[in-house]
C-alpha cells in the first residue's frame, strides 16, 4: 500500500521497500526544522526500519548543527541513505558533510536518481 | 568576467581575510548561482564553522589562559519588528549607524536566506505566551558579509502601556586563534619529565587521535549492543585502555560510559515520542536485554519516566 504524507518542509512516501523524502524549498536548515523533519519520518515509518531515498535539493543552506543532527539522529531507524542533488555545490557540501560526519549506516550522494534507486535495491 | 562575480569574488576574499586574523564567524552571501564560485564560497562557510567549533573546544579545554573577545548587540523591536533601539556598537559590527536603523524592519539586517525563519520565529514570538528563546541567526552587514549570532529573544509586555515589545540579545564570543602561540608552550611541557601527579598529554600523537576518533563511531554505530570492557575496545583500535580513558575525556568532554548512554538514551526518547514500537522493542533497539534496567536508566537520565513521555 503507498502511504504519503506532505509536512511544512518535506513529502514522505513509500514505494515498495524505499522510503522517497523530498525536501521542500528550504532557504536556510536549521537545527529545529532538522528535528522537525526526522520527528516526522520517524512518525511515518511506523517503527519499520527503512532504506531511504533522500532528494535535497530544495536546501539551500544548513547550519552545522542542524547537519550534524540530521547525520547522527537522521539516521535512526534506516537501513541505508542515497542521497540525490544534481547541484554542483550540493556534490561537494554533501561529500564533505559526509567526511565530517563517518555516516552510521550505508550512505551515498548521487547526481543520477537512477543510480540512487540501484543502490538502495542492491542487498 | 561579470561584474557581479567579481563582487561574489570580493565577498569570499573579505571572509578569508576575517578568518586569517582568527575570526571565524563571518559568511560569504549565498546567491541563486551554481556554479565554482558558489561551491567555494559554501565550503568556506562550512570551513569557518568547522573551525569555530574547533576554536570553542580549544579555549573549553584552556579557559583559564585563552583570550576572548566578545560581540554583543541589543535590539528592542515593536510589535511590527522594528527597530526601535539598538546598542550604538551596531556600528562596529555590522556597519550601519544605530540611528538610521530606527524604525526600519528588523529582517532588513538578516541575511537573505534567514529571513524565511525570522518571519516564522517573529510570528510565535508574538502568539506565545513569555516567549524566551535561543536561536541561531545570520545578520548580513552593510558590505553584504553574513555573521552568526547565537540571539536570546524576548518577549516583553508592558502591562501599563499594553504594548509588546521584542528583545534580542545577540551574542558572539571570539576566539582568537592562540593555537600557534600556545604550540610552543605545548611542545616544552611534552618535553619536560612526567610528573607523577601530571597525566601524561595523550592527544598529541594523531594516531592516538584517529584512534579515538574511530572508537567514537564504533559507539554511534553499535547502540544496540553492549559497550565492550574498556580494556577490549581499547586493544580493537591499537591504544591502551589509559589512553582511551584520559583521551576520550579530553578531545569528547565526556567519559565513553557517559557518552554511551547520553547516546542510547537520545535514541530511546525520539523512539518514544515518535514511534508506537512498545518499551521492550525500543529497549531492546538502545542495548538492553532487561525494559526494567531501560526504564530505570531512562527515568534517572530524564528525570521522567518513559512511560510517561508515550502518555503526554
Amino acid at each position: 500500500m503507498e502511504r504519503v504524507l506532505e509536512t511544512e518542509f518535506c513529502k514522505f512516501w513509500t514505494d515498495g521497500d524505499i522510503l522517497y523524502i523530498i525536501y521542500k524549498p528550504i532557504e536556510y536548515l536549521d537545527i529545529d526544522i532538522a528535528k522537525n523533519i526526522v520527528s516526522s519520518r520517524l512518525r511515518f515509518q511506523q517503527g519499520r526500519k527503512q532504506v531511504i531515498f533522500c532528494d535535497t535539493r530544495g536546501i539551500m543552506d544548513s547550519s552545522k548543527i542542524a547537519r550534524d543532527y540530521l547525520a547522527l539522529e537522521g539516521s535512526i531507524l534506516t537501513q541505508k541513505i542515497a542521497i540525490f542533488d544534481d547541484r554542483k555545490f550540493a556534490t561537494v557540501m554533501l561529500k564533505y558533510y559526509l567526511f565530517r560526519n563517518v555516516p552510521i549506516v550505508p550512505t551515498a550522494i548521487f547526481t543520477n536518481r537512477d543510480d540512487a534507486i540501484t543502490f538502495l535495491r542492491i542487498n | 568576467m561579470r561584474s557581479i562575480d567579481i563582487d561574489r569574488l570580493k565577498d569570499i576574499q573579505k571572509v578569508i581575510q576575517a578568518m586569517a586574523h582568527g575570526d571565524f564567524n563571518l559568511r560569504v552571501a549565498r546567491t541563486t548561482e551554481d556554479d565554482e564560485i558558489e561551491t567555494i564560497s559554501v565550503m568556506l562557510n562550512m570551513m569557518g564553522e568547522e573551525m569555530k567549533e574547533t576554536l570553542n573546544f580549544y579555549s573549553d579545554m584552556r579557559r583559564r589562559s585563552s583570550q576572548t573577545e566578545l560581540i554583543h548587540m541589543v535590539f528592542i523591536l515593536d510589535n511590527n519588528y522594528k527597530i526601535l533601539f539598538v546598542t550604538s556598537n551596531i556600528n562596529m559590527v555590522l556597519g550601519y549607524e544605530a540611528d538610521e536603523l530606527i524604525n526600519t524592519s528588523f529582517s532588513t539586517l538578516l541575511a537573505k536566506n534567514y529571513i524565511e525563519l525570522w518571519r516564522g520565529i517573529g510570528s510565535k514570538i508574538l502568539f506565545t505566551e513569555k516567549y524566551n528563546k535561543q536561536h541561531e541567526m545570520i545578520l548580513s552587514s552593510k558590505n553584504k558579509i553574513e555573521r552568526t549570532y547565537t540571539c536570546g529573544v524576548v518577549a516583553i509586555y508592558d502591562k501599563i502601556a499594553e504594548a509588546q515589545y521584542i528583545m534580542i540579545d545577540c551574542y558572539q564570543p571570539i576566539y582568537k586563534s592562540r593555537m600557534l602561540e600556545e604550540k610552543k608552550k605545548q611542545e616544552a611541557r611534552a618535553n619536560r619529565p612526567l610528573n607523577k601527579k601530571q597525566l601524561p598529554n595523550v592527544l598529541l600523537r594523531p594516531k592516538d587521535r584517529s584512534a579515538l576518533q574511530n572508537i567514537y563511531n564504533y559507539i554511534l554505530k553499535n547502540l544496540e549492543t553492549p559497550l565492550p570492557h574498556l580494556t577490549d575496545l581499547a586493544h580493537a583500535y591499537a591504544i591502551n585502555e589509559f589512553k582511551l580513558k584520559y583521551g576520550f575525556k579530553k578531545l569528547y568532554g565526556t567519559t565513553v560510559f557517559r557518552f554511551f548512554k547520553q547516546e542510547r538514551m537520545k535514541k530511546a526518547r525520539l523512539l518514544i515520542e515518535n514511534t508506537n514500537l512498545t518499551m521492550r522493542e525500543i529497549a531492546k533497539l538502545c542495548g538492553y536485554k532487561s525494559q526494567t534496567h531501560f526504564s530505570k536508566d531512562f527515568s534517572k537520565y530524564f528525570e521522567i519516566a518513559p512511560s510517561k513521555i508515550r502518555k503526554a
